[in-house]
């Protein structure tokens, strides 16, 4: 082995100490820029899925963000201090959620995320934001454990029991009293598939099959004659992403099913009604839409399609935009972007009105009250048109 | 000691055999319409399976290595459809075009022409004409196959216009060459410049005819957009092995250092798949059949028989190909001993590089029809090439024979093997089957002789 040269280390060390002084001085230079011109923004963390199994969603969701943001500080702010965020991709997936949380905690030191879509990106932050007293406040995830998440998780998704009870009813009402079931693995999917069921067999109905599949299967077509095999009254489908729903629904119909399918939020998306083509038509599913008449949600509507020239998942979209006006909100009544706690409090005794309804507020775990869902029915590929999403709404869920 | 364990391999296989054939016989009783499904099923991706283990076993049976790169040639045929295509599937949503790509692929594309050029046609002229002149003719066309290479993948959306030129051009040689063939099969030896003119005006209408045709049906795009990604897929195959192989092969002696070589290949093209399109899986648009056709109480897509179709007229092609052409007794010869092809005059280099082309093509098609009957994702090069690799082995590595067989078998056990089980257990089905081959069976069902 070669000794250590002494040269070799002075001079590492005289660079370091360069390296430390050039930093230094940019650190010294924003501090001086930010007091120099006026009171800092509020820089809170937005998190979603903008890649993976959730991204339609994800991407919707941030879109609609940025633009509820870019009008808030159009108008000036919030007491005239500008709100920043600071994206990251959560890849709905928990352990890409927790390294964005880290790296928005620990790097960037916000102590207010606004997110995250996904279920299971959810579910595996949501026990370190408790613990670090950071807020997570969704618009998106929707999986029924997420109420008993901790103190500092809300959310304006409602919780996936409705959907369950809901559709569990639907399909009774309907005459249908064997079923089979098609689950993609992940939390949000299983817990729609496990409320579903437990509503739809406490009514008396029986599940003959079920399959569960990995979010990377582009494949069905084993699964589904497995099931169709069973001979179900209907089929029940519980997907993660758009492009699986699309492809089952499409898979399903071409193994000759004529039988009726249930399904959720997902499989109403666009993409998956793009995919499915007519194989959808007929469709029933649970969802969460927009009223009509409430004029601020078609003008939100209407602004993003002007902003940017698409509308999907038009719930989600509000919903993630409603969520930045009650953080702005928050902000103003706090005045600290760090102020956690008070934020939180803030949460608690909120009523709000936006686009996804009138004097909606949160319970004791952070769950949404006084919002509702509605039952759907997907139209044919020639009827759809992008101002009624592809399918027709049919009224609320039927109650026991 | 080796006659004994051949005994027991046997007596394994036939113990095997029988409980599965029991084992099926029992299921079909039950419900011979499921059977029926699951052998449609099976006969789908078998095709699949087919198809890339054919590419693999010509280009293994010829340099002995197998060359990992066609698991990313799959990936590529079906995102290069998705590529040309995106702007009009999902309504454009996901749509992609990369001028670093685009650029990318018509800078291989100009190499491996001025690469076939110099090797191809140079050697013709070079006694005739000056060299240096040849270079800049060769230099131009070359640079020029680049500039239309780029200039079709930065305009997908006016593919059918675009290649209708090269169509014609193209079909007009082919038939010429035909015509010209038949004719000196029939009268040899005689003056032919006359017949030439006159089947070269009559090649030249038809295939100004049928581009005419091509540049007029918007919705001949996507076939040609498969075309395009096919040929592409090779292009990228052959420099590979030109630009790389060929020198790792004079230095090293073991071959498992192109193996590590394609494997890094594989990954890297995954992974720049996955930067370019994301990672989450898509569709691609819709192609021919998608109606179910329903036989004795099962359904099957009219493109899954098409499927089958182009498995099957892709091996009697390619077994025709190795039989009655000289390329294909040279690809044997190689096959059988490289140094002595090269000591009796065959460009081994030249043939090599064209094997790997056709190879390449195959896995392209396998998968891009894959993509179109499921869908597409950056990782399904590497799964499909681990099943074309399973039926490969299943069939007789290194014959032909076999991984078709071997492919069709494969897929077939996939579908019955789950019949019981949870669709999750179809992966380990195949390792295992694999397994059982390597270490019963390694010659396969079909060895080769």
């Amino acid at each position: 082995m070669r000794p250590v040269s002494w040269q070799r280390i002075i001079w590492l060390l005289v660079l370091w100490l360069l390296a430390l002084l050039v930093i230094g001085c940019a650190a010294a230079d924003t501090t001086q820029d930010a007091q120099g011109s006026e009171r800092p923004p509020f820089r809170i963390g937005v998190m979603e899925s903008l890649t993976g199994p959730g991204e339609t969603y994800g991407n919707v969701a941030v879109r609609a963000k940025q633009m509820a943001l870019d009008e808030i500080n159009a108008a000036g702010g919030i007491d005239g201090r500008r709100l920043e965020f600071i994206v990251e991709d959560s890849q709905c997936s928990a352990k890409e959620a927790v390294a964005a949380y880290r790296k928005l905690t620990d790097v960037d030191g916000v102590k207010i995320i606004l997110g995250t879509s996904c279920s299971g990106a959810m579910l595996g932050v949501a026990p370190l934001a408790e613990a670090d007293g950071v807020i997570l406040f969704s618009g998106l995830a929707s999986n029924p454990d997420i109420a008993n998440a901790g103190d500092y998780i809300f959310r304006t998704q409602i919780s996936d029991i409705e959907v369950g009870i809901g559709t569990g009813n639907l399909m009774w009402a309907d005459g249908v009293r064997t079923l089979a079931t098609i689950t993609e693995a992940t939390d949000y999917a299983e817990g729609v598939r496990r409320t579903t069921v437990a509503q739809f067999t406490k009514r008396g109905g029986e599940v003959v099959a079920q399959e569960l599949y990995a979010s990377d299967v582009t494949d069905f077509r084993t699964q589904l004659s497995k099931l169709l095999d069973a001979e179900p009254d209907a089929l029940h489908l519980a997907p993660q992403s758009e492009f699986a729903a699309g492809v089952i629904i499409k898979q399903a119909r071409e193994l000759g099913y004529q039988g009726p399918i249930y399904a959720e939020t997902v499989s109403v998306g666009t993409t998956a009604l793009e995919i499915a083509g007519d194989s959808a038509t007929g469709m029933k599913a649970i969802t969460a839409d927009l009223h009509p008449d409430n004029a601020k949600a078609q003008e939100v509507l209407a602004n993003f399609r002007a902003r940017y020239d698409y509308i999907t998942l038009p719930w989600h979209l509000g919903s993630a935009y409603d969520n930045v006006y009650i953080a702005a909100e928050c902000l103003s009544r706090t005045g600290d972007d760090q102020d956690a706690a008070g934020f939180r409090d803030c949460l608690y005794n909120i009523t709000w009105s936006g686009a996804i309804g009138d004097n909606y507020s949160f319970d004791a775990q952070g769950e949404v009250v006084g919002l509702s869902r509605l039952v759907v029915e997907v139209l044919p590929v020639a009827e759809r048109t992008a101002e009624n999403r592809g399918y027709t709404v049919l009224g609320s869920p039927p109650t026991e | 000691m080796l006659a004994r364990r051949l005994d027991q391999s046997n007596l394994l296989a036939i113990a095997l055999t029988a409980a599965a054939a029991v084992y099926v016989g029992w299921k079909i009783s039950q419900s011979p319409e499921q059977a029926v499904q699951f052998a449609f099923n099976g006969l789908s991706v078998g095709a699949v399976y087919a198809l890339l283990a054919i590419g693999f076993t010509l280009v293994y049976s010829t340099v002995w290595f197998f060359d990992l790169y066609y698991g990313a040639a799959a990936a590529l045929g079906a995102y290069g459809v998705f590529y040309l295509r995106s702007q009009e599937t999902l309504g454009g949503l996901y749509a992609v075009n990369n001028i670093v790509v685009n650029a990318l692929f018509a800078a291989v594309t100009a190499g491996v022409v001025a690469w076939a050029l110099y090797e191809g046609v140079y050697p013709r002229f070079r006694s005739r004409v000056d060299r240096s002149i040849l270079f800049g003719i060769g230099g131009v066309l070359a640079a020029g196959a680049g500039v239309y290479t780029g200039f079709v993948l930065t305009n997908p959306k006016d593919l059918h216009i675009i290649l209708s030129p090269i169509i014609a051009l193209g079909l007009a040689a082919l038939v010429t060459w035909l015509l010209y063939q038949a004719y000196q099969g029939v009268i040899a030896g005689r003056a032919l410049q006359g017949f030439v003119v006159v089947t070269g005006i009559a090649a030249a209408a038809l295939g100004a005819y049928c581009a005419y045709l091509i540049a007029n049906a918007p919705d001949a795009k996507l076939y040609l957009s498969w075309g395009v990604s096919c040929f592409l897929a090779g292009v990228v195959g052959l420099a590979f092995y030109r630009g790389l192989y060929v020198y790792m092969r004079a230095r090293s002696q073991s071959p498992l250092i192109m193996l590590v070589a394609s494997l890094g290949i594989l990954l890297a093209i995954t992974a720049l798949t996955s930067i370019v399109f994301e990672a989450t899986p898509r569709p691609l648009p819709e192609a021919l059949g998608n109606e179910p056709w329903t036989f004795a109480g099962a359904t099957i897509k009219g493109f899954n028989v098409f499927t089958i179709g182009v498995a099957v007229v892709g091996f009697l092609f390619l077994l025709f190909l190795l039989k009655q052409t000289s390329f294909g007794k040279a690809v044997r010869a190689i096959g059988d001993d490289e140094e002595v092809s090269k000591v009796v005059g065959i460009n081994t280099t030249t043939v090599i590089a064209v094997v790997f082309f056709i190879g390449a093509v195959y896995a392209a098609m396998a998968g891009l029809l894959s993509g179109h009957d499921t869908a597409i994702q950056p990782r399904m090069g590497l799964l499909l090439l681990l099943k074309g690799w399973i039926a490969s082995v299943v069939g007789g590595i290194g014959n032909l024979n076999g991984a078709i067989l071997g492919g069709f078998v494969l897929g077939m056990i996939e579908q019955f093997g789950i019949w019981d089980l949870a669709g999750e257990w179809r992966d380990v089905i195949s390792f295992v089957l694999l397994i059982l081959f390597l270490s019963f069976w390694p010659k396969g069902l079909l060895p080769r002789k």
